[in-house]
C-alpha cells in the first residue's frame, strides 16, 4: 500500500495551518524573521527546516468598469451579460499553494543517497533515516524540486517524513489534520488519483477549464520520475508555483555517462601507451 | 449586538456555522472570515462545493475574497449605503418574500403620525438639540402608549441579548393597527420604502465607490437565492461593529434578511462571528459593567431601583419573554447569597452596587488618566496595544497606584512603566505580573460564535507558578472573606453573605470548574439537585441559578457542554455536540421555518413544523417557541407573558412576536438606519448633507483625544485596521511563538500601487503614517489587492493596517492603535477602528 | 536573465534573499516565483573542488605509470614520482571528503551499501579500493627505495608485494576515481551539469590524466630526475592529453549551450576562460609544442595543474549559480531535455 497527498490548491485559503502544524509536530525551528514583501509569503520555500510551505501568488487582473473605478471585482465565473453591458473578464486571483516533498515514485534523492539513509518505508513514502544520514549533501542536488537542504546547525539533511511516526500510530499527517478546508487530503495513492480526476472534472464542468493534476505521470509532466505520491490540483502553469514542468530522474543518465567515460578511458590509455613509445618498443 | 437584538429580540448569532452548508448563497461583509475564522470557513467552502454562491464585500481583496464567486469592494464606513441599496433594490423590484414579510414582521404595523423620517433633515423626529439625543416617543406604533421605564437610562445592556427594556414593551393583547395590504402610507412597509428610496445603485456607486455592476450582481444573486425554495446566509464581524454607527449597519442587514425571508430558516442565518474563543460567553456570563449574567439589567441609581421590589417590578415586562425576569433575578441572588438572601424582602439588595454612570472601557481609561481610579486588575487583556488610542490607555495605566496584570506572557500592558520613553523611577505605578495558565492547562468551557458551550479538559499542568484565573479569583475571594469575617458593617454584608464554597482539587487547590457550571445552570435550593432548564426557575427563592440562559447545561447532573458525539452519528443539526443556549436551540426563531399555518415553506427548507396529530412543534432542532402553542393561537385581551404572543409570532422576545423592520424604541440613533460618514472622513456625507456623522456617536473632546476634522487636507487617506490569520489581536498569543512570528514577522501597511507611485514608495520601503493622535513607522506592502476608490471624480486612497504588533515579543512593530481616536458607537460604545483618516509619508520621519 | 540572481546571497537554511512584488519589481515579470530558485544549490564547500582535483591527479598519475610500465618503461625515477604522487593525493582525498560531511563521524556509512546508480556510493568504494591498492604499490616502492630500512621484516614483507599485479588491479579503479567526479555532478538536477551528462565524466577524466602527467613531469623536472626518453614521452603525452581535453571541453560547452552561462558569468568567467581555457590548456600546449627547456616544462606543468584545479572549481561553482537561476531550471526541465526512457517518449 502506498500513501500520499492530494493538495487541492483550488480550496486552499492560505491559512498556513499546515505549515505551523508541521513545524510543531516535528519540532522544527523558525527560519528567522524577515518581511519579504512577496505577498504574504515570508518563509519563501521548502527547506530542511520548513517541510510544508504555502506559496502566495497574486495575480489580480485590473479592469475598467463604468463609474471608472479601477479594481479587481466580480465573479470568476460570471459569463452572462451584465446590467449596463459591462465587460467582465476573469476575476484576478490570489492563489495559495501548500507545497511539500513530492514523494517521487522514482525518487532522485533516494537513488542518489550513498549511505542508504533515504529509503522507501512500508507506506512507500520516501523517508530519510536520521540515524544513518551523514550529511554528504548529495540528495540536495539530486532533488528536482528543491525540497531538501542540509540543516546547518545539525549537519544532516531533512525533509517531510510524511509523518511516518503518526502513520505508524494510525494517525493522518499533522498538516492534513490541521487543514480546515481539506485542501490537503491524505490517503492511498490510488484513491487520491481517482479523487483528483473527479475533482478536476468537476472544476472543468464549473468552467474552471485551466484546472489540472500535477503528479500523475499520465497527466502532469512528472513522467520522468514516474509521478509523485504527493499530487496537486493546479490552476496555473507549474512554474507559477515554482514547480518544474518536466522533472526528470538524474540517475537515468548514469548509464550513458559511464559508457562515455569508459570509452574515454580507453582512448586516454592508448594516448599514454602511444606517447611512451608502445610502437617502437613493441617493434623490438 | 443590539442591531440583531432590537430586530429579532436576541443579540446572538441566529444560526450556527455548520448550517452555512445549507445556504444557497452566503454574503460575507464586514468580516474577513477566511482569515479570522479559518476553521469556521470550512462550512462556506462546503456550501460552495455544493453549488452555493459566495460573496465578499470588503474594502480590500483578502484571502476571503479570493475564495468567493463575487467580490465587491467598498470604501470603509459606507455599508449602510450598500445594504440600504440592496433593501431599495428588493423593495423596488418586489423581490421580498411577501408571505413571510406580512406574517412575521411588523411591515403592516402603522406608526403614529408624529413620526418624521430623516430624509429631509438627516434627523428623525424627536431630536433634542441641547441634549443631543432623541426622544423616541414619536417613533411608536399607532395607538401604543410607550413605556419609558423600558427605554431606560443608559441602555447599556444592549450588548448581546436585548434587555427587556429594549425588547419594546407593548401592552399585550391589544390588537395593533395594521394594514395587511401594506398600502397604508404610514405602515412600516411604506415608510421603509420611502426611507430607502434614495439608496439607488448610482448612489451606492458614488458613496461606496462600488462599481454599479458589482453591486447589481450582488443584489441579483441574493434575490435569486432567497425566498420559499432558497435561503441565503450572512456573516459579519467587527468590520461592521467597529464603526460609530455599527449597530445601525447590523440593523440594515437584519432588515434586509427579514425582507428576504431568511431568518429562522436553514441556511438563512445571520452569523455574528465572534472574536475570542469565548467572547460570547464573556457577554453571556457578563464581564460587562452594565449587565448581570444572562443579560439581566444592572441596578442603576438613575432608575427606580431603590429597593428589591422596585427593581423587580420596574424591570419586569408584561408580555413576551421578559415577563420571567423575577424568576431569573431571584434565582441569581439565591445563587450568590444563598440563605442570606430573602426572596421576598431582599434586604441584601440595598447594599448591592448600582450603576452611577458610564463605566465602560474608555471612560474608565480616561478616569485612570485623570486620577479617578486607584488600581486595576487586568485579566487577559493587552489594552496597551489592543485598545484604540493605546497611548491614552498606557498613560492611564501609568497613573494608577497599583496594577495587577494576569497574563501568560509579559505583555505590553505589564510593561507600560518602561514604555514610551518613560523613566521607570518616574512611574509611580506598583505593577504586579501574575503568570496565568493557558487554555490547555486548565478545564473549562468556551461559548463560541454560535452560542454553543464546548468543554475543554486540562491536558497539562501549568508551568511554574502559573494558575488558572479561577484559582486566582477563588482564593482572592476566600482570603477576602477571611478578612471581613465578623465585620458587622452593613456595607460588608454582601461579602459576608456571598456563597464561596466551591470544592478544590489537587495539591494546587484549583477550584472545581464543574461545580461553578452547576451553580450557573441552577439547582433547587432544598436538595441542591440541578434544574433541567430555565423553565424550572422560580421567583420564590426555591431555586438558584447564576445565569438563567445557561440553565440546562448541567441538566440531570450531566455536563452537557462536554458532549462530543460526532456529527456523523447524528442529524446534521448535531444537537448532541456541546450545548447551546437557549435550551440547546441551534437555529433561533426557527418557528419561522414554517409558514403562518405551521407548514414548512418548502420541502427543501424543512426544519421545524407543527405536527397536528402530536399537537406540537417538531423537527431536528429544539423549537424556539412554546412547544405546544398551535399556529392558530391568538392571545386574548388580558393574556400575560408569553401567552400574550400569537401562534404566528416567531420572535418571542419581541413584545409583538414580530421581527422589527422598524424599531419603535430601543436605539439611541433612530428607528431606521441612516448613512452617516465616519467621525473622521475625508469626504462629505452625500446622502444627508446636513449631518456629517452619527449625531449621537460618543465623542470626547479632550486635548489628548483630538479628532481629524472631516475633509481635512492634512489627513487625506482612509485607514482601516484588521487582523491577519498568522497573529492574534494584540499579538500577545502569537508574537511570542516562533512558528507564528516567522509567518508575519513585522508590522506593515497595505497600499495600492497607485498610492505607492504617488508617494515614491516601493515594496517593503519604510513609510510613516500619522494622525492628530500620533504616528507610526512601518514597511509598505504594495498590492493591487488594495483598490483605489473614485469619489466625485477624485482618487480616494485607503491604507490597510493589521494591528498585531508592539514593542515586546519575538517580532516587534509600532502600536497601530496609537493612531486611533476614541469615538464610540452610541448604543454599545465600540470604538471606530475600521474607518478613520491619516496621512502617509515616505520614509521614517 | 538579469544578473540580480548572481548577487542573491544564500542565508539561513538554504533560504535566499528574494525579489519583491510583481508590481514594484521588474524581475517579477519572469514567470517564476519571486525569483526563488525552484531547486537547491549544493552544500559543498572548498574541500570538494580541491578533492576533485587531487583525486584526479592521483588517478592520472597511476594510469600513466601503470600503462607506461606495461609498454616497458622501467625508468625508476619516473615510476617513483608517479607512485608517490598517487600516494600523497590518496592520503589527502579521504580527509577532504570527510571534512566536508555534515556528520564527519559517520563517514563509514558511505560503505554501508553498494548502489550502482549512485556515483557517490560507487565513488566512495572505488576511492577506498584504489587508495588501498595504490597504497600497497607505494609501500613496495618505499621498500625498494630502502625507506623502510634494509632487510628487516617490514621491508621484506613490503618487498614481497607483487607491485606490478597490484598496480594493474588498481588501474580500473584509478580510471573510475578520475571519471566519477564528473558523472557525480552530471547525475543531479542542476541544469548546467545535467545538460552535459555524457561529457562530464570524460572531461574530468581527461583533465585527471593531464594533471597527473603534469604532476609527474613537475616532480621530475624539479629534481632533475628521470631519463631524457621518459621526459620526452611525458611531454608528448601531455600535449596529446591537452588536445583531447580541449576538444572534450569544447564539445561540453557546445552541449551546455545556454545552460553553461554561469561559466562565463562575472564571478567565474575570468577564472574559467583565463585560468582554464587559456592558462590551463592553450598556454601550456604552446609551451610544450615549442623549443624544449626545463623552465618551459616546469611552467607548463604548473599551468596545467592550476588550470585543472580551476576547471573543477568553476564547474562546481557554476553548478551553484545554475541552481540559483530559476529560468535555467524551468527552461531545462522540459520534455525535450528528458533522458530517453520508454515511459515518457
Ligand atoms: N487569526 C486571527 N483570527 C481572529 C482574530 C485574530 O486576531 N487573528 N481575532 C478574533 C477576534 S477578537 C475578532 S473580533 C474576530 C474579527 O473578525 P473580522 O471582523 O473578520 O476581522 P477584521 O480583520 O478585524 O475585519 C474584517 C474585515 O473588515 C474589513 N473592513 C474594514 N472596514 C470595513 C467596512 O467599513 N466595511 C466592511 N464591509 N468591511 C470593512 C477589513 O478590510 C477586514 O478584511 O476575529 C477573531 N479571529
Ligand atoms: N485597531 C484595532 N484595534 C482593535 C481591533 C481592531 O480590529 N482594530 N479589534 C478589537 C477587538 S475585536 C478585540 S477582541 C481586542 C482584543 O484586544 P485584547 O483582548 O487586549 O488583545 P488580546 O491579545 O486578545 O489579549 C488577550 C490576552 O489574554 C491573554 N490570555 C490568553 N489566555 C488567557 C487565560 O486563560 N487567562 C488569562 N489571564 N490571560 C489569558 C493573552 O496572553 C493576551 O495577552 O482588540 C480590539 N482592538
Ligand atoms: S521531491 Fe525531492 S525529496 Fe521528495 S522524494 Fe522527490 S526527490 Fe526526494
Ligand atoms: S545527506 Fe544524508 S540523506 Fe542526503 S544523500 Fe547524503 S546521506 Fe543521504
Ligand atoms: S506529512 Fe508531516 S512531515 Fe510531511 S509536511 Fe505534513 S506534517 Fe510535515
Ligand atoms: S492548511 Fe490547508 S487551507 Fe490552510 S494553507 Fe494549508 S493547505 Fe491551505
Ligand atoms: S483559532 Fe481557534 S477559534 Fe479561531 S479559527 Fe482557529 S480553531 Fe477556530
Ligand atoms: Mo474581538
Amino acid at each position: 500500500m502506498a500513501t500520499g497527498f492530494l493538495t487541492d490548491t483550488t480550496v486552499c485559503i492560505g491559512c498556513k495551518a499546515c505549515e505551523v502544524a508541521c513545524k510543531q509536530w516535528n519540532q522544527l525551528p523558525a527560519d528567522g524573521y524577515e518581511l519579504t514583501g512577496d505577498s504574504y509569503d515570508n518563509t519563501k520555500q521548502l527547506s530542511g527546516t520548513t517541510w510544508r510551505h504555502v506559496a502566495f501568488i497574486e495575480n489580480p487582473r485590473k479592469r475598467r468598469l463604468t463609474g471608472d473605478v479601477d479594481l479587481v471585482a466580480l465573479a470568476e465565473d460570471v459569463k452572462e451579460q451584465l446590467p449596463g453591458g459591462a465587460e467582465i473578464d476573469a476575476l484576478g486571483r490570489w492563489s495559495f499553494m501548500s507545497d511539500v516533498c513530492k514523494h517521487c515514485v522514482e525518487a532522485p534523492c533516494q537513488q542518489a543517497c550513498p549511505t542508504g539513509a533515504i529509503i522507501r518505508n512500508e507506506f512507500d513514502n520516501v523517508y530519510i533515516q536520521p540515524d544513518v544520514c551523514n550529511g554528504c549533501g548529495y540528495c540536495v542536488s539530486a532533488c528536482p524540486y528543491g525540497v531538501i537542504t542540509r540543516v546547518p546547525h545539525d549537519g544532516r539533511a531533512f525533509k517531510c517524513t510524511l509523518c511516518y511516526d503518526r502513520q505508524k500510530d494510525g494517525l493522518e499527517p499533522a498538516c492534513a489534520k490541521a487543514c480546515p478546508t481539506d485542501s490537503i487530503q491524505f490517503g492511498e495513492v490510488e484513491d487520491l488519483k481517482v479523487r483528483a480526476e473527479e475533482r478536476v472534472a468537476e472544476l472543468h464542468a464549473k468552467g474552471y477549464t485551466n484546472a489540472y493534476i500535477y503528479g500523475t505521470p499520465e497527466v502532469g509532466g512528472t513522467g520522468g520520475i514516474g509521478g509523485n505520491h504527493s499530487k496537486f490540483i493546479l490552476m496555473d502553469e507549474p512554474e507559477t508555483y515554482n514547480l518544474p514542468r518536466h522533472p526528470f530522474l538524474p540517475q537515468d543518465k548514469v548509464h550513458q555517462a559511464s559508457v562515455a567515460s569508459i570509452v574515454t578511458a580507453g582512448v586516454l590509455g592508448a594516448v599514454v601507451a602511444f606517447a611512451f613509445g608502445a610502437l617502437e618498443r613493441g617493434a623490438r | 449586538m443590539p442591531g440583531l437584538g432590537i430586530t429579532y429580540g436576541r443579540g446572538g448569532a441566529t444560526s450556527n456555522l455548520q448550517d452555512l452548508q445549507n445556504a444557497d448563497c452566503i454574503l460575507i461583509e464586514g468580516s474577513n472570515m477566511a482569515e479570522a475564522h479559518p476553521v469556521g470557513f470550512r462550512h462556506p467552502m462546503i456550501a460552495k462545493k455544493k453549488g452555493a454562491k459566495l460573496i465578499h464585500v470588503d474594502p480590500r481583496f483578502t484571502r476571503t475574497s479570493a475564495m468567493c464567486d463575487i467580490y465587491a469592494p467598498l470604501r470603509p464606513g459606507t455599508d449602510i449605503v450598500f445594504l440600504g441599496g440592496l433593501i431599495n433594490y428588493v423593495l423596488e423590484n418586489e423581490r421580498y418574500f411577501e408571505e413571510y414579510v406580512k406574517a412575521f414582521t411588523n411591515a403592516a404595523t402603522i406608526i403614529t403620525e408624529d413620526f418624521e423620517d430623516a430624509n429631509a433633515s438627516g434627523l428623525f423626529s424627536g431630536w433634542d438639540e441641547e441634549k443631543k439625543q432623541y426622544n423616541p416617543s414619536s417613533w411608536r406604533y399607532e395607538g401604543m402608549p410607550i413605556d419609558y421605564a423600558a427605554v431606560g437610562g443608559s441602555q447599556g445592556s444592549l450588548l448581546g441579548e436585548a434587555g427587556q427594556g429594549e425588547s419594546g414593551e407593548m401592552h399585550p393583547g391589544m390588537e395593533r393597527p395594521r394594514d395587511m395590504t401594506l398600502q397604508h402610507e404610514r405602515c412600516v412597509f411604506q415608510i421603509l420604502k420611502r426611507h430607502f428610496a434614495r439608496y439607488t445603485p448610482e448612489m451606492v456607486e458614488r458613496v461606496c465607490g462600488t462599481p454599479r455592476e458589482a453591486f447589481l450582481e450582488v443584489a441579483e444573486t441574493l434575490c435569486e437565492n432567497s425566498g420559499r425554495e432558497k435561503t441565503s446566509s450572512l456573516c459579519y464581524a467587527v468590520g461592521w461593529t467597529q464603526h460609530s454607527k455599527g449597530v445601525q449597519v447590523i440593523r440594515t442587514a437584519a432588515i434586509l434578511w427579514l425582507l428576504l425571508g431568511n431568518i429562522g430558516r436553514p441556511g438563512g442565518g445571520i452569523m455574528a462571528l465572534r472574536g475570542h474563543a469565548t467572547i460570547q460567553g464573556s457577554t453571556d456570563i457578563a464581564t460587562l459593567y452594565n449587565i448581570l449574567p444572562g443579560y439581566l439589567p444592572m441596578p442603576d441609581v438613575n432608575k427606580e431601583h431603590d429597593t428589591w421590589r422596585e427593581y423587580v417590578t420596574n424591570e419586569t415586562a408584561n408580555s413576551g419573554w421578559w415577563s420571567n425576569f423575577p424568576k431569573y433575578i431571584t434565582s441569581q441572588m439565591k445563587a450568590w447569597y444563598g440563605e442570606a438572601f430573602d426572596a421576598e424582602k431582599g434586604e441584601l439588595f440595598d447594599h448591592f452596587p448600582r450603576l452611577s454612570g458610564d463605566h465602560s472601557y474608555y471612560p474608565t481609561i480616561m478616569e485612570m488618566k485623570d486620577g479617578g481610579v486607584k488600581g486595576a486588575f487586568i485579566f487577559g487583556q493587552n489594552l496597551a496595544v489592543g485598545g484604540p488610542h493605546a497611548k491614552l490607555a498606557r498613560d492611564g495605566l501609568r497613573n494608577l497606584d497599583f496594577l495587577v496584570v494576569l497574563d501568560a506572557y509579559e505583555v505590553e500592558t505589564a510593561t507600560t512603566w518602561k514604555m514610551d520613553g518613560v523613566k521607570p523611577e518616574e512611574c509611580g505605578t506598583e505593577t504586579f505580573f501574575i503568570p496565568m495558565a493557558l487554555v490547555a492547562e486548565k478545564e473549562g468551557s468556551f461559548t463560541q460564535t454560535q452560542r454553543m458551550l464546548q468543554w475543554h479538559d486540562k491536558s497539562v499542568e501549568p508551568p511554574g507558578d502559573a494558575r488558572s484565573d479561577a484559582w486566582f479569583v477563588y482564593h482572592l475571594g476566600r482570603r477576602m472573606k477571611e478578612l471581613y469575617k465578623g465585620s458587622t458593617e452593613p456595607r460588608d454584608s454582601l461579602i459576608n453573605a456571598m456563597t464561596w464554597d466551591y470544592p478544590v482539587e489537587g495539591e494546587r487547590e484549583e477550584p472545581s470548574i464543574e461545580s461553578i457550571l452547576k451553580e450557573i445552570n441552577g439547582y433547587t435550593v432544598a436538595d441542591g439537585k440541578p434544574v433541567g432548564g430555565f423553565a424550572e426557575l422560580k421567583d420564590d427563592g426555591s431555586t438558584a441559578s447564576g445565569g438563567w440562559i445557561y440553565s440546562g447545561v448541567y441538566a440531570n447532573g450531566v455536563n452537557q457542554a462536554r458532549r462530543r458525539k460526532p456529527w456523523t452519528e447524528q442529524s446534521q443539526v448535531a444537537p448532541e455536540w456541546g450545548w447551546a443556549w437557549p435550551a440547546n436551540r441551534r437555529i433561533l426563531y426557527n418557528r419561522a421555518s414554517a409558514d403562518p399555518d405551521g407548514k414548512p415553506w418548502s420541502e427543501r427548507k424543512k426544519y421545524v413544523w407543527w405536527d397536528q396529530d402530536q399537537g406540537k412543534w417538531v423537527g431536528d432542532d429544539v423549537p424556539d417557541f412554546q412547544a405546544d402553542k398551535p399556529p392558530s393561537y391568538r392571545p386574548d385581551e388580558d393574556a400575560r407573558g408569553v401567552d400574550a404572543l400569537p401562534g404566528d409570532g416567531p420572535f418571542i422576545l419581541n413584545g409583538d412576536g414580530k421581527g422589527w423592520l422598524f424599531a419603535p424604541i430601543g436605539l439611541k440613533d433612530g428607528p431606521l438606519p441612516v448613512h452617516y460618514e465616519p467621525v473622521e472622513s475625508p469626504v462629505p456625507n452625500l446622502i444627508y448633507d446636513k449631518v456629517q456623522h452619527d449625531p449621537v456617536a460618543k465623542t470626547f473632546d479632550r486635548p489628548d483625544n483630538p479628532y481629524n476634522p472631516p475633509e481635512d487636507p492634512r489627513y487625506p487617506y482612509v485607514v482601516t485596521t484588521y487582523r491577519l490569520t498568522e497573529h492574534h489581536t494584540s499579538g500577545a498569543m502569537s508574537r511570542w511563538i516562533p512558528w507564528l512570528s516567522e509567518l508575519q514577522p513585522e508590522l506593515f501597511c497595505e497600499i495600492s500601487p497607485e498610492l505607492a507611485a504617488e508617494k515614491g514608495v516601493s515594496n517593503t520601503d519604510w513609510v510613516t503614517i500619522s494622525t492628530s493622535r500620533g504616528k507610526i513607522h512601518c514597511k509598505a506592502l504594495v498590492s493591487e489587492r488594495i483598490p483605489v476608490y473614485k469619489f466625485e471624480g477624485r482618487d480616494l486612497h485607503t491604507i490597510g493596517l493589521p494591528y498585531h504588533w508592539g514593542p515586546n515579543g519575538l517580532v516587534k512593530g509600532d502600536v497601530v492603535n496609537d493612531l486611533i481616536p476614541v469615538s464610540l458607537e452610541p448604543n454599545v460604545a465600540i470604538h471606530e477602528a475600521k474607518a478613520f483618516t491619516a496621512n502617509l509619508e515616505a520614509g521614517r520621519v | 536573465m538579469t544578473d540580480v540572481r548572481e548577487e542573491t546571497r544564500p542565508s539561513r537554511n538554504g533560504q535566499v534573499e528574494t525579489s519583491h512584488h510583481p508590481e514594484t519589481d521588474p524581475q517579477r515579470k519572469d514567470n517564476d516565483y519571486y525569483g526563488i530558485p525552484p531547486i537547491k544549490e549544493h552544500t559543498w564547500t572548498w574541500e570538494i573542488p580541491l578533492y576533485f582535483w587531487l583525486g584526479g591527479i592521483g588517478a592520472g598519475a597511476h594510469v600513466v605509470t601503470t600503462i607506461a610500465r606495461l609498454v616497458g618503461v622501467e625508468d625508476q625515477a619516473f615510476l617513483r614520482a608517479g607512485r608517490y604522487t598517487t600516494l600523497v593525493t590518496m592520503l589527502l582525498s579521504p580527509v577532504l571528503l570527510i571534512m566536508d560531511l555534515g556528520r564527519p563521524e559517520r563517514f563509514y556509512n558511505m560503505l554501508r551499501i553498494v548502489k550502482w546508480r549512485s556515483p557517490m556510493s560507487m565513488g566512495s568504494w572505488a576511492l577506498s579500493v584504489f587508495g588501498g591498492l595504490s597504497g600497497l604499490v607505494a609501500t613496495a616502492q618505499a621498500a625498494e627505495d630502502g625507506l623502510l630500512g634494509r632487510d628487516n621484516f617490514a621491508a621484506r614483507l613490503a618487498g614481497a608485494i607483487p607491485d606490478r599485479l597490484m598496480s594493474l588491479l588498481a588501474l580500473p579503479f584509478g580510471y573510475f576515481v578520475g571519471a566519477y567526479t564528473g558523472v557525480l555532478l552530471a547525475t543531479t538536477s542542476v541544469p548546467m551539469w545535467a545538460r552535459n551528462a555524457v561529457l562530464m565524466g570524460p572531461t574530468f577524466l581527461s583533465s585527471a590524466l593531464s594533471t597527473g602527467l603534469s604532476a609527474i613531469s613537475l616532480v621530475l623536472h624539479l629534481g632533475d630526475w628521470g631519463e631524457r626518453r621518459t621526459l620526452e614521452s611525458l611531454r608528448k603525452a601531455e600535449r596529446i592529453a591537452l588536445v583531447v581535453e580541449s576538444s572534450l571541453l569544447a564539445a561540453s560547452l557546445i552541449r551546455m549551450s545556454r545552460w553553461g552561462k554561469p561559466l562565463f558569468s562575472k564571478k567565474l568567467g575570468p577564472l574559467f576562460v583565463g585560468g582554464t581555457l587559456i592558462g590551463g590548456l592553450l598556454a601550456p600546449f604552446a609551451l610544450l609544442s615549442g623549443r624544449e627547456s626545463r623552465s618551459r616544462s616546469l611552467l607548463a606543468s604548473v599551468l596545467v595543474l592550476i588550470g585543472g584545479y580551476l576547471l573543477r572549481y568553476t564547474m562546481v561553482e557554476g553548478g551553484r549559480l545554475s541552481a540559483r537561476d530559476p529560468q535555467a531550471t524551468f527552461t531545462f526541465a522540459r520534455k525535450e531535455n528528458l533522458p530517453l526512457r520508454e515511459e515518457n517518449v
